[in-house]
């Protein structure tokens, strides 16, 4: 089987150094000159918007050998469902795997536009269901549904999605959806379903990612606590029947040396403003995963090694990427050939994809595809067996 | 504020003929195109969608002068909300108007949504929507509601919807929606929101619209017909201290003569509201220019064809002066132009 590198499409805006707090590329910060998309001239405003950006770094990461990219959707980010459209006609190949919220769109019209948007894009939409907390609380939303009530509706969204999709006539009667004789009309019910990128950590999730999901979409934990969540997943999966795929989402600073990697940290370290730890290790609504990243917080924090993970199995995972950056903590700071280990590390473990990001985006791009992907040997074998993680795990 | 003439993006395929089973371009009879004669080299192959097709469309409209295009909602369709994000980026002037279902997506989600079209296309967004749609269509939609209770809750969802784009900490209190320190920060904060175009003749969709729309689409069935609704249109406005304006939607047969746009009608089966000469069309869209209607929503078939045809030969005759962006098109090159590559 192969092996699908995703790259990330940070519609939350971009600059450009790893190591600076703030954006510059794009309108999150203050508008000075230096900033780009929308950039600062003479009248103000050169006329160019983050879309403008965002289009580029797609054509950078599938000119890189990035099958896609994930859309990443916060209440802050621009809107995955506006810029996919948007740039399929200005990309080849690049898939757009989209991140959202089941109960924020209808299943038919979901079943509808996803459709219309398989045809723009010759098949190129890709899901990523997200379905706990992680954001606000979900009532900015204007979403009432608790936590493990809001896995059973994604259930019922993706039972009526693909219900819909398979044509007329189509009927549900579910605690969240009632559709009557629905169904998509031919030529988009013809339309391959997206793949199902699926997230979340909890019970509720891990259940509902069982019945659902092609790829379990995780962050980065400690390798044993991942391992055992993954082990869980395949286990639940395989019991529905699927095949239990799983995907990992990180980022990459990799570096011609591991001294210039760790240098552009330092750097990052030292620009910090006081309580950005605290802020980093704040909780955030009511999602198991975020809560799962920080369980690694050692007691005392004083110096960024502090915050290197899994030391005594191979240097090179660090938890502080969230120090500049919204999102997940763990990623991989190293040189090309380290970074090329980790990934292998987690392919001979069982991972089937993932999902790599970079700051900057667009030139990251190019370098984890020209220096970092090529030095990746593929694992040699195609299924993992229900326990393998375990293995792997007394192996190393 | 002046009139504005749009035209519409056919969504469900285009033909020659407005006979649906005719049509030969999208594949929504079953027919992919036409292919060549024998021994004749086709590359084609499975290079192009009908989203190319619509491409060419929308820009017909926008280099005839059109300011915008609706984009209908029809069960066979292609989702107007994609259709108009994936042409926005390559055009430049352009007005998206794709008709979206009230409860396609929450009210927060469809402002979140709304929010980074406005961002990507230089606010060139408005939203239609149905408020009569047929409750069995609505049904295999997953929306169940009928009257009083649809009502309401469409309601509450064009309040919410544009509340959230409006207010920040925005609070909602409904009986479908709750809403709890919604809105958004900068750089999403302060988007122009998208005025809100509705249709539908009953006295519910007009006390609605009266409340909640910047546009109302009336009956164009016959000029008094029109007078009417239009007439009961402001009155509903009014009732809210609000002024509502009138839109209309036509299909167009226009050609050199009366008997030549007849005869094209024949041929078309078109179920054409307007059918005649240039001049004829010209003066009947002045009429509804006179009596008030702010936006003439006009289709014809082929789109493509059509659209240069009204553009060169009807929509310079009309009163210029009350009309938006049909004036002489500047002939400076504009760098904001997005090629597409696939």
């Amino acid at each position: 089987m192969s092996i699908d590198v995703y790259w990330r499409l940070p519609l939350h805006g971009c600059k450009g150094e790893f190591a600076t707090v703030g954006y510059s590329r794009g309108d999150w910060g203050t508008p000075k000159p230096g900033n780009l998309a929308p950039g600062f001239d003479e009248n103000g405003s050169d006329g160019e918007v983050f879309a403008d950006h965002v289009a580029d770094i797609a054509r950078a990461a599938e000119i890189s050998g990035f099958v896609g990219g994930l859309l990443v959707n916060f209440p802050g980010t621009d809107d995955p469902w506006a810029l996919a459209p948007a740039l399929a006609r200005e990309t080849k190949t690049f898939r757009f795997m989209i991140a959202f919220q089941p109960g924020f769109v209808n299943p038919v019209h979901a079943a509808r536009m996803s459709a219309s948007l398989q045809r723009l894009s010759q098949g190129r939409l890709v899901y990523n269901v997200i379905t706990g907390g992680g954001g606000p609380a979900q009532l900015f939303w204007g979403d009432r549904v608790e936590h493990d009530d809001r896995y059973a509706r994604t259930s019922e969204f993706l039972d009526v999605l693909r219900g819909v999709w398979k044509g007329a006539p189509f009927d549900f009667d579910g605690r969240f959806y009632h559709v009557e004789n629905g169904g998509l009309p031919a030529p988009l019910s013809q339309q391959p379903l997206p793949e199902i990128y699926f997230s979340g950590s909890s019970d509720a999730a891990v259940a509902a990612a069982g019945r659902h999901a092609d790829y379990y979409l995780s962050h980065l934990e400690p390798f044993e606590q991942l391992f055992r969540k993954l082990d869980r997943v395949k286990e639940r999966a395989v019991k529905e029947g699927r095949s239990g795929k799983v995907a990992l989402r990180f980022d990459i600073l990799a570096r011609r040396t591991p001294e210039e990697a760790w240098a552009e940290v330092s750097r990052g370290w030292q620009s910090l403003r006081p309580g950005a730890l605290d802020k980093m290790f704040g909780q955030r609504g009511d999602s198991v995963g975020t809560q799962r990243q920080q369980a690694f917080r050692p007691a005392v924090v004083n110096h960024h090694d502090d915050l290197r993970v899994d030391q005594q199995m191979a240097p090179g995972l660090w938890g502080g990427f969230n120090l500049f950056r919204g999102g997940p903590g763990i990623g991989v700071v190293g040189s090309y050939e380290q970074a090329a280990e980790w990934l292998d590390r987690y392919l001979r473990a069982g991972v089937d994809a993932f999902v790599l990001a970079g700051t900057p985006h667009l030139e990251e791009a190019y370098r984890v595809g020209e220096e970092v992907l090529p030095l990746v040997r593929a694992r040699s074998f195609d299924q993992v067996p229900v326990g393998h993680y375990e293995q792997q795990l007394v192996a190393s | 504020m002046s009139a504005q003439i749009f035209w519409t993006l056919p969504a469900s395929g285009d033909g020659r003929s407005a006979s649906r089973a005719g049509f030969s371009r999208g594949d929504f009879q079953g027919i992919t195109r036409r292919a060549h004669g024998q021994g004749l080299t086709d590359d084609r192959g499975k290079h192009f969608t009908y989203y190319d097709q619509l491409f060419q469309v929308a820009r017909a409209a926008e280099s005839s002068g059109f300011k915008g295009v609706l984009i209908p909602w029809e069960p066979t369709g292609e989702d107007p909300w994609i259709v108009a994000s994936a042409l926005v980026r390559q055009t430049r002037r352009l007005v998206f108007l794709p008709e979206l279902e009230p409860g396609f997506a929450t009210p927060v989600y469809l402002a979140k949504m709304s929010v980074s079209f406005q961002r990507l296309s230089g606010n060139r967004l408005a939203w239609q929507f149905e408020l009569e749609r047929d409750p069995e269509v609505r049904r295999a939609h997953g929306d169940p509601l009928q009257g009083d209770d649809y009502f309401q809750r469409v309601d509450e969802y064009l309040e919410a919807a544009r509340g959230v784009l409006i207010t920040r900490a925005y609070d909602f209190q409904g009986r479908f929606y709750d809403v709890e320190k919604g809105g958004f920060d900068a750089p999403l904060a302060g988007t122009p929101p998208p005025p809100i175009f509705t249709s539908g003749s009953s006295d519910a969709a007009l006390s609605l619209a009266g409340k909640r729309s910047d546009f109302h689409f009336v009956h164009a069935a016959s000029l008094d017909a029109t007078k009417s609704a239009i007439a009961r249109l402001e009155k509903s406005a009014s009732a809210h201290g609000r002024s509502v304006k009138p839109a209309l939607r036509l299909q167009v047969v226009a050609r050199h003569s009366d008997e030549e746009a007849r005869a094209a009608a024949r041929d078309a089966s078109a179920a054409a509201a307007l059918v005649g000469s240039y001049d004829y069309v010209a003066q009947r869209l002045d009429t509804y220019l006179q009596i008030g209607v702010e936006r003439l929503i006009l289709r014809g078939y082929p789109h493509l064809e059509e659209a240069y045809r009204l553009g060169e030969h009807v929509l310079p005759k009309l009163s210029v002066r009350r009309v938006e962006g049909q004036s002489a098109p500047s002939l400076l090159p504009n760098s904001n132009l997005q090629l597409g590559s696939n």
